[in-house]
C-alpha cells in the first residue's frame, strides 16, 4: 500500500461516493434546524428511501420508479413526523426515535414478505444508478480515477447544495424560514404561517433523506441490507450541525464524514483492526463537533454562542 | 377520598392505554397485510408472551434488562437530558463486567466485586464523558450518546474478536470466555431461563422510586426537568444534577448489561444486545409511563411479551416478528401526540434545561 | 425571596403544590436528614402553607399550573415568609394579582414588618410602595436619587424622580 498519486485519487473519488448519501441528508437535517427542528427520524427517513428504492426497483427494474418511489415514501414518513412534532406537540425527540423504531421494525418486516429472507439482498435483477462515462478523461488517468463510478445523482447533490444556499439566503421564502427558526412566535404576527412552514420543511427532508437513501442502495453495489442505513442519517445531523447548518458548510463536513468512512473501508486491509477503523467516523464526528464548537467560542468571546 | 385517589392513579393510565389501543390497530393491519387473521395472531401472541410458565419467565428474563435501561432512562429524560446513550452503556457495562471476572485473580467474592463494580463505574464514566461535553462544547446530549453507541459497539467487537476471544469450540460468534461456574447468578426456576437479575431488576424499581420521590436529590432533578429557573432561583445546583442525573443512568444502563452476563449467557457475547435493541425498547418503557418507575416495571413486561410473543407467532405464522417493533413504535409514537394535550392548556413558559440554551431541549436546534 | 416572575422563577407548572411549596425550605433539618426527605413533615408543611395562607386550591397534591395568578403568587408569597429569615425581599409581589390576593399579601408583608423582621419591597407599583414603606428609595439608571420616609413622602415628587431623575 504505497501511497501515491494514485491512492490519493483512490481515496478522493471514495470519499465522493460515500459523502453524497450523506450530503442529501445533511441539507435535510440543516435545513430542519434552521427551523427549529430537531429532526432526529431522518435515520429512519433516509432507510425508508432505501428500502422502497430497492422494493420497486425489484418490481419495475426502472431507475425512475426507484426514484420516485424512495421519495414518495420517505416524504410520507417525513409527513407523520412533522404533523406530530408540530401539530400535536410531541417532543421531537420522542417522535423521531419512534418514527425510527418503527420505519426499522417496518422495513424489515416487509423484507421478509417481499424478498422472503431479513439478511440482505442482492440480485443481478437489480438495476442500479446509470453511471456517468468518464472515458473521455482517459487521457488523465489520475482524473479518471477521481470521478469514476459516479452517477447523476452524485452530482445533483452538489448542484442542490448549491441551489440551497441560494434558496435560503437569497429568496423570501428562504428569508421567511429562518426567521421562523430564530423566532417562531415574532415570525407568526407578521402573518408567516410558521406552522405549515415547519412542516413543510420537514416533509422536504424526508425527500432529500429518501434520495439519499435511494443513492446507498443504487449507487454502488445494488442491494439491501436490514437496516443498512446503519446510523448515517445521525452522522448526516452530525454534519449538518458542523456545517453550521449552511449548505456550503454542509458540503465540506459531509465530505470529512465520508473521508473518514472511506478511510475506514481501505483500512481494513491493512494492520489495523477492521472494528477500530469502523468506529473511526463516530469518534471523529465527536472530535470535531467539539472542536468546531471551541472554534465558535473564540469567535464570539462576549457571551454565548 | 377513595374515589379521587382511584381517579389519581387512573389518569396517567388513560394515555398510554389510548395509545396502546391505536397501535395494536396499527399492528393488525400490518398483519392483515401478511394475510393473517389479526385477533388469532393477537391471542396467539398473548399466549406466546405469558401462556405457560416457559413463555412468561422468557417474557420475564427478557424484561429485566428493558426495565433496567427504562429506569436508566427515565433518570435522564425526566431531569431533562435526553441522552439515547442506554446501548452504548450497557455494551461497556457488560464487556467491563465479563472482562474483568475472567482475568481479575483472586477468590470469587474479589472477582465479583471488582468486575461489577468497574463494569458500573464504566458506565458511569461513559456517560458523565456525554455530559462533559453538553456541558464545556454545547455538544447535544443525543448526538454524543448516539456516536458514543456505535464507537462502544466497534471498540468492544475489536477487543472480543482480537484479545479475548474464545477459541475453545466450534461455535465461531465473537464471544469471550465463560464465567466461571462459581461466579453467575443462579436462575430462580430450574431449566429454565429466569435468573435472580429479575429480583434486582425489581428492588431497582423500588430504589429509582425512593431515590426520585424521597430524596434531596430525586427532588433537585425533577424540579431540574420541570423548570431550571426556578431551580436556579431555589439554588440547586443544574450542574449537579446533570452530572448526578446523567451518570446514575450510565450505571443503571451498565448495570442492565452486567446482569446480561452474570445471569443469561455468562460470557459477552457481540451485538446482542444491539440485536435485541435492549435499550430502545427500554427507553420506549420509560416514555410510555412517563418516567414512573412501576409504570416502567410494568411496561416493560408488556414490551417484553410483545416481543416473545411476537418471537412465538413468526415460527407459527408467516408474520414477521418485527410485528413487535412497529407496534411498540406506534405505541411511543401515538405516546407523543397525547403529551401535547397536556401542554394546549399551558400558556406557562417551557422549561429550559441546564448547559442546553442553543444545544438542546423540547424545541432545540442540533 | 419573592421573585418577580412567579412562572419563570418562582415555580414551575407541573410541579405540586406541595413540590413548588418546598423549594429552598427541603435542606433544613426539620424536612430532610442526610439528603433523606421527611414526606410527612414536608406534607404537614404544605398543608400548613395553603390553610394560613387561603391559597385555593385542589390539595397539595394539585399542579401548581392549576392554581390562578394570585392563588400561585400567594404561595409563593407564603414559602418565603415561611423561612422566618430576618430580611424578606419583595419583588413586585402584587403584579398581576387580584384585589383579594393583594391585599393579603400586604397584610402579611406588614405582619412580617411588625415581628422584627425587615422587608425589602422593590415595586413600581406607587400606591403600594407608599401605603407599605416606612422607608422609601427611588431609584433611577441605577442609582438611589431620592428618599422619603412614611408621612412625608411627596407623590409628585417622587413620581418625577422615578421618570425623570430629578423632581
Amino acid at each position: 500500500m504505497d501511497i501515491n498519486l494514485n491512492y490519493l485519487a483512490v481515496v478522493f473519488n471514495s470519499t465522493l461516493r460515500m459523502m453524497t448519501p450523506i450530503l442529501f441528508v445533511a441539507l435535510g437535517s440543516a435545513l430542519c434546524n434552521r427551523v427549529f427542528i430537531f429532526n432526529i427520524g431522518l435515520e429512519g427517513m433516509m432507510l425508508m428511501g432505501a428500502f422502497s428504492a430497492i422494493v420497486a426497483n425489484f418490481y419495475t427494474g426502472s431507475v425512475a420508479v426507484s426514484l420516485l418511489a424512495a421519495m414518495l415514501s420517505s416524504m410520507l414518513v417525513a409527513y407523520v413526523a412533522g404533523v406530530f412534532m408540530v401539530k400535536f406537540k410531541g417532543a421531537m425527540l420522542v417522535v423521531g426515535v419512534s418514527i425510527n423504531s418503527l420505519v426499522s421494525g417496518l422495513t424489515t418486516f416487509l423484507m421478509q414478505l417481499v424478498f422472503g429472507g431479513k439478511g440482505a439482498y442482492v440480485s443481478p435483477d437489480l438495476v442500479s444508478l446509470p453511471k456517468i462515462d468518464v472515458r473521455f478523461l482517459s487521457g488523465m488517468p489520475l482524473l479518471e480515477t477521481m470521478f469514476s463510478a459516479l452517477t447523476y445523482l452524485d452530482i445533483f447533490a452538489f448542484v442542490l447544495a448549491v441551489i440551497l444556499y441560494l434558496f435560503l439566503f437569497r429568496t423570501v421564502t428562504g428569508f421567511r424560514m429562518r426567521s421562523v427558526g430564530i423566532n417562531k412566535v415574532a415570525a407568526e404576527s407578521l402573518g408567516i404561517n410558521a406552522d405549515r412552514l415547519q412542516i413543510r420543511t420537514v416533509v422536504f427532508s424526508g425527500l432529500l433523506s429518501g434520495l439519499g437513501g435511494c443513492l446507498l442502495t443504487m449507487g454502488g453495489v445494488t442491494m439491501f441490507a436490514q437496516n443498512i442505513t446503519a446510523g448515517r442519517g445521525f452522522i448526516a445531523m452530525a454534519a449538518g450541525t458542523l456545517g453550521a447548518a449552511h449548505p456550503l458548510g454542509v458540503i465540506a463536513s459531509s465530505a470529512f464524514f465520508g473521508l473518514a468512512q472511506s478511510m475506514a473501508n481501505m483500512l481494513q486491509n491493512s494492520a489495523i483492526s477492521s472494528q477500530l477503523t469502523m468506529a473511526l467516523p463516530y469518534v471523529a464526528t465527536v472530535v470535531a463537533l467539539a472542536l468546531y464548537n471551541v472554534m465558535q467560542m473564540k469567535r464570539m468571546p462576549k457571551g454565548k454562542a | 377520598m377513595m374515589r379521587s385517589k382511584l381517579k389519581r392513579l387512573g389518569e396517567p393510565l388513560k394515555q398510554p392505554a389510548i395509545a396502546i389501543f391505536f397501535a395494536l390497530l396499527v399492528g393488525a393491519a400490518a398483519i392483515l397485510v401478511t394475510g393473517e387473521n389479526p385477533l388469532t395472531v393477537y391471542a396467539a401472541m398473548a399466549k406466546g408472551a405469558f401462556g405457560s410458565t416457559y413463555y412468561l419467565l422468557t417474557t420475564l428474563t427478557r424484561a429485566t434488562p428493558i426495565i433496567i435501561c427504562g429506569l436508566g432512562a427515565a433518570v435522564a429524560w425526566s431531569s431533562n437530558y435526553m441522552g439515547i446513550g442506554g446501548e452504548g452503556q450497557m455494551i461497556v457495562g457488560g464487556f467491563v463486567s465479563a472482562i474483568l471476572a475472567l482475568n481479575v485473580p483472586g477468590p470469587a467474592w474479589f472477582k465479583i466485586i471488582c468486575s461489577v463494580v468497574g463494569a458500573l463505574a464504566a458506565g458511569g464514566l461513559y456517560s458523565a464523558l456525554s455530559a462533559w461535553l453538553l456541558e464545556k462544547f454545547k455538544m447535544s446530549l443525543a448526538i454524543s450518546t448516539l456516536m458514543f453507541n456505535y464507537a462502544a459497539q466497534y471498540i468492544t467487537m475489536h477487543f472480543t474478536a482480537n484479545v479475548f476471544l474464545d477459541t475453545t469450540g466450534d461455535a465461531k460468534m465473537t464471544q469471550t470466555l465463560m464465567l466461571a461456574e462459581e461466579l453467575r447468578l443462579p436462575k430462580m426456576v430450574e431449566t429454565y431461563s429466569l435468573h435472580w437479575g429479575f429480583v434486582i431488576a425489581v428492588l431497582l424499581v423500588a430504589a429509582i422510586w425512593f431515590v426520585m420521590n424521597r430524596t434531596s436529590f430525586g427532588y433537585e432533578s425533577k424540579m431540574s426537568g420541570y423548570n431550571v429557573d426556578f431551580c436556579d432561583y431555589g439554588g440547586i445546583s443544574s450542574r449537579k444534577v446533570m452530572y448526578g442525573m446523567l451518570t446514575l443512568s450510565g450505571v443503571i444502563c451498565a448495570l442492565a448489561g452486567v446482569l446480561e452476563v452474570y445471569g443469561v449467557q455468562y460470557r459477552y457475547v457481540h451485538n446482542t444486545y444491539v440485536s435485541a435493541s435492549y435499550a430502545w425498547v427500554g427507553l420506549n418503557a420509560a416514555l410510555i409511563s412517563d418516567y414512573n418507575p412501576v409504570g416502567i416495571l410494568l411496561t416493560s413486561i408488556l414490551l417484553a411479551g410483545i416481543q416473545t410473543g411476537g418471537a412465538a407467532i413468526s415460527r407459527a405464522t408467516s408474520v414477521p416478528l418485527e410485528i413487535s417493533s412497529i407496534i411498540q413504535g406506534c405505541i411511543t409514537l401515538f405516546i407523543s401526540a397525547k403529551i401535547a394535550f397536556k401542554f394546549r392548556g399551558r400558556l406557562l413558559r417551557r422549561p429550559r434545561p441546564y448547559g442546553a440554551q442553543a444545544a438542546e431541549g423540547e424545541e432545540g436546534e442540533a | 425571596m419573592i421573585p418577580e416572575d412567579r412562572y419563570i422563577w418562582g415555580s414551575a407548572s407541573q410541579a405540586t403544590v406541595t413540590e413548588t411549596g418546598i423549594m429552598g425550605h427541603y435542606i433544613q433539618p426539620a424536612f430532610s436528614h442526610r439528603g433523606v426527605l421527611k414526606s410527612k413533615k414536608i406534607q404537614q408543611f404544605a398543608q400548613e402553607l395553603i390553610d394560613r395562607f387561603a391559597v385555593k386550591t385542589d390539595g397539595i397534591q394539585a399542579k401548581t399550573g392549576s392554581l390562578s395568578g394570585g392563588n400561585a403568587q400567594k404561595l409563593i408569597a407564603a414559602r418565603e415568609i415561611m423561612h422566618k429569615s430576618p430580611l424578606l425581599l419583595a419583588c413586585e409581589p402584587t403584579r398581576g394579582v387580584d384585589v383579594g390576593a393583594m391585599e393579603f399579601i400586604h397584610e402579611q408583608l406588614v405582619k412580617k414588618r411588625a415581628a422584627g423582621d425587615g422587608v425589602l419591597l422593590i415595586s413600581s407599583e406607587l400606591s403600594e410602595v407608599i401605603k407599605l414603606s416606612d422607608r422609601i428609595y427611588v431609584m433611577y439608571r441605577g442609582r438611589v436619587n431620592g428618599e422619603f420616609t412614611r408621612g412625608h413622602v411627596k407623590e409628585e415628587e417622587l413620581g418625577l424622580l422615578m421618570a425623570r431623575g430629578k423632581a
